[in-house]
Formats: C-alpha cells, structure tokens, sequence
C-alpha cells in the first residue's frame, strides 16, 4: 500500500501539485471571487436600476413614465451581451470626447469616419496594469451589467407594485395614510413577495452573465481558464509541460457555476418561506 | 460604414440558420423533456438532472465545454466506413447542437408545468369516455398543453432568438482579452 502511494507519489506528480498551486493558479482560483463579486455587486446596482426605472414608468409624470417604459422595453428588446459590450465602450466614448473638449486644445477634430482621434490629452486610463484602470473595468462591468439586467428588475417590480391587493391600499387610505405613506408603508413591504420570484430569476441570470465579462477585459475566471492555463503547455521552464487542457478547467467552471446556481437556489427557498410569512399566497 | 452592415446582415443569415435548425429540433425534444420532468422514478431524475445542467450554467460556457470536450476526445479524428467525422467540430455543426441542447431544457421546464396544468377533469373525462392512452394525448393532453405553453413558449423565444444571436456571436468570437474602450 504504502509502496504503491510512493510510486504514485512520482516527480511527475509533485510537479503537477507544485503546477496546481503555483501563482497563476491562485490567482485562477481567487477570480472566482472575482465573479462572485461582480455579482453581488451587479445585483445592487440591479436593483437599484430597477426601483427607479418601475417609479419612472409607474409616475403620472409623462415624461419620467415615457422614459421608464423605453428603458424597460429598450434593454429587455435588445440582447444584453451588445449591452454588456456597448455600455462601456460607450462610456468610455463620453469620458474621452469630454476631455477632449476641456483639455484639448480648440478645434481638434473628434472623429475621421467612425474612428475617434482626440488628442493625446483625451486618452486616460492608458497603462492597462494600473489600480485605476482594473477598477474602472470592473466598475464600467458591474454598471453594465446593472443597466441591463435593471431593466428586467423594473419590469418584475413593476408588476409587483400593481399585484398588491387594491384593498390593502384602499384600507390604508381608509385610515388617513397619506399616498407616500401607503406607497412605503403598504405598497412596498408587501410588494417583495411578489418579486420574489422575478428577483430571483433574474440574480441566477446575472450569475450566469458573469461569464461573459472576459469579453470586456475583466480578469475571472473564465478569463484565466480560457486564456492562461488552459492553452497547452510546451514549454518546461514556464510551468508543468502540457497538452491542451481547456476542457478540465472548462469543467471546473461548469461544476462553479452548477454549484452557485445550486447554492443561490436553496437560499431563495429558504427566503421565500421568511419573506412571504403573515401573508396570504399560495 | 456600408461595409460593416453589410457584414452584420451576412452574419445574420448564419444566425437565421442556428435558429432555424435549433428551434424547431428543440421544441420537439422539450415535449419529450416535459414527459420526463412530470414522470415518476428514473427518468423524472435524469431529465431533472438534464434541465439542472442546462439552465444553472451559463451557455457561454457550454459551447465551450462541448468544443473542447468533442476536441479531447478526438470525435472528429474518427472515421467509420470511410466516412469522416470532422463536420463534428465546425461551428456550423456544433453550435446549432449546444443552442439545441440548451433551448430543450429551458423549453421543456415551460412544457412541463403546462402538462401539470392540463385540466384533470378532461383526462378523466376522456378516460370514462373509454379513449385509449394515444388518442388522450391527441385530443386532451397535447392540445391543452400547448394552448397553456404557447403564451410563455413565445416570450422565451421571444428572447431565446436573441439568445441564439449573441450564442453565435460568442462562439464566432472567443474572448478578447485585451477589449477595451
């Protein structure tokens, strides 16, 4: 026994285990994190996008409502990976014309064709390695993100806001609330177990967009595995010699995903009990 | 300019294809998923498990994993009576097929709670009225479950065909490391 675990126990096999827990693989390792992260944090900016674009839609305000409803049926129209792309690149567009027109000097021409020109002065952000620059990546990732998925949040909440019982609202009228006070007080508290559902479905969605973020530059996971370490290894004194081994760490993000997804899951079964106690659902 | 929407409407045509060949295969192994999802024993496992492994995971990933998983195991080195295996790994064969496996699972969770819902009166009904198990299905079950599918059905496809758009996209495109504004 003992001599087999020693045979099995071979350099080639230290290698591999000194491979497996060198530094690019923890640092593959820590973008789980990463991704868990952008999330949690998209899910905020999701929410919040959504609160305000259901109150826009839902105002008697004309133009706040008109532009709540076009941002809804806009985004939710349009496939979220162009979004996803879109929003940053397009930020980035704004940010640049904007010091153009402040730190250029007059008259320097903005585009030739489609292309942006500038001066050297509209560029920012330049050294891709830097602090500021990963932040704003994974600033302009998580806002994205936000935006797009907001809009599904809206709608979900819009039709929440309108599913809570007339007669919940008609009572708290009754007994002299003022409109604010029967929006927050009645309207609110009882619309989450509504939402739930929605909410819930679009968190697993944004869990699953996540994977997408290696194409805006964010270094997760699917960024380390796709470009780093699963690529064959030919040569000895980068790392451990190997053939082409996509396919396992595809695996492992697959088994990260199911497990999320899984983990998400229980956690919204358990919150559908606590959230929808003292009221009257199916 | 012109240029580039010309290329976007060439790239449709690739698009109009994946959707054309996987949405229809897809409906039809969904109603199986459904039979599936609503049995009792081994096969309620296996299709739950099925739909578990499509909709907790990401497409992205999938096209990735069985691109890679079908490369590693050399399907498309194979060869069988002089017939060659290599359309296994081109996109236009691949992608179709993960964008088929994928629309079955989302469909088929839609299929299966329609089933649930067929109206259990209607069943018994038709049983008292001596109907054997196949002519149930044609005449109660089949069109009652897609007359309750049909509204949730369109809104997935609705924004299932962008899916497929942005699948093949990704697949076209792998990832770009260093794509910043």
């Amino acid at each position: 026994m003992f001599e087999w675990f020693l045979s099995f126990w071979s350099e080639d096999w230290q290698a591999f285990f000194i491979y497996i827990t060198g530094g690019a693989h923890q640092a593959f390792y820590r973008a789980f994190l990463l991704n868990i992260f952008v999330t949690a944090v998209s899910a905020i900016f999701a929410l919040g996008f959504g609160i305000a674009g259901a109150s826009m839609a839902r105002s008697s305000n004309p133009i706040g409502s008109t532009v709540g409803r076009l941002y809804i049926n806009m985004v939710r129209g349009i496939p979220d990976v162009l979004f996803i792309i879109f929003f940053p690149l397009a930020l980035t567009l704004i940010i640049k014309i904007v010091r153009t027109w402040t730190l250029c000097e007059a008259g320097t021409p903005l585009f030739e064709g489609i292309n942006f020109i500038g001066c050297e002065a509209s560029n920012f952000l330049t050294s891709p390695n830097s602090w500021a620059a990963y932040f704003y990546n994974l600033l302009m990732a998580c806002l994205s993100l936000g935006i797009v998925f907001g809009a599904f949040a809206a709608n979900v909440i819009r039709g929440a806001l309108s599913a809570v019982p007339e007669a919940q609202l008609e009572t708290a009228r009754a007994y002299g609330l003022r409109e604010r006070q029967v929006f927050w007080r009645i309207q609110v508290p009882q619309m989450w177990v509504y939402a739930w559902g929605g909410l819930t479905n679009i968190w697993m969605l944004i869990v699953k967009s996540t994977a997408l973020l290696s194409l805006l530059g964010i270094q997760e996971a699917v960024w380390w595995a796709l470009t780093k370490l699963g690529p064959p290894q030919p040569r000895a004194f980068v790392g451990y010699v190997h053939g082409d081994w996509t396919v396992f760490y595809i695996f492992i993000l697959l088994i990260f995903f199911l497990m999320f997804t899984y983990v998400s899951e229980t956690g919204f079964a358990w919150g559908k009990r606590r959230i929808g106690r003292g009221m009257l659902t199916s | 300019m012109i240029e580039i929407f010309s290329d976007l409407i060439w790239g449709a045509r690739i698009s109009l294809y994946f959707i054309a060949v996987s949405l229809p295969l897809g409906f039809l192994a969904a109603i199986v998923m459904a039979f599936g999802l609503t049995s009792r024993g081994p096969t309620y496992y296996l299709a739950s498990s099925y739909v578990y492994f499509f909709r907790g995971s990401p497409l992205f990933i999938q096209l990735y994993f069985f691109y890679f998983l079908a490369r590693s195991l050399g399907v498309h080195k194979a060869e069988l009576w002089g017939f060659e295996f290599d359309f296994l790994l081109g996109t236009l064969f691949i992608a179709p097929f993960v964008l088929f496996l994928n629309t079955t699972a989302y469909s088929a969770v839609i299929f299966a709670n329609a089933l649930r819902a067929v109206p259990k009166g209607d069943l018994e009904a038709a049983e008292a009225y001596g109907f054997s198990p196949l002519k149930k299905f044609w005449r109660i079950t089949w069109p009652s479950m897609i007359r309750i599918a049909w509204p949730a059905y369109g809104l997935y496809q609705r924004s299932g065909v962008f899916v497929f758009e942005h699948g093949h996209r990704l697949f076209f495109h792998p990832a770009d490391p260093n794509a910043r504004g």
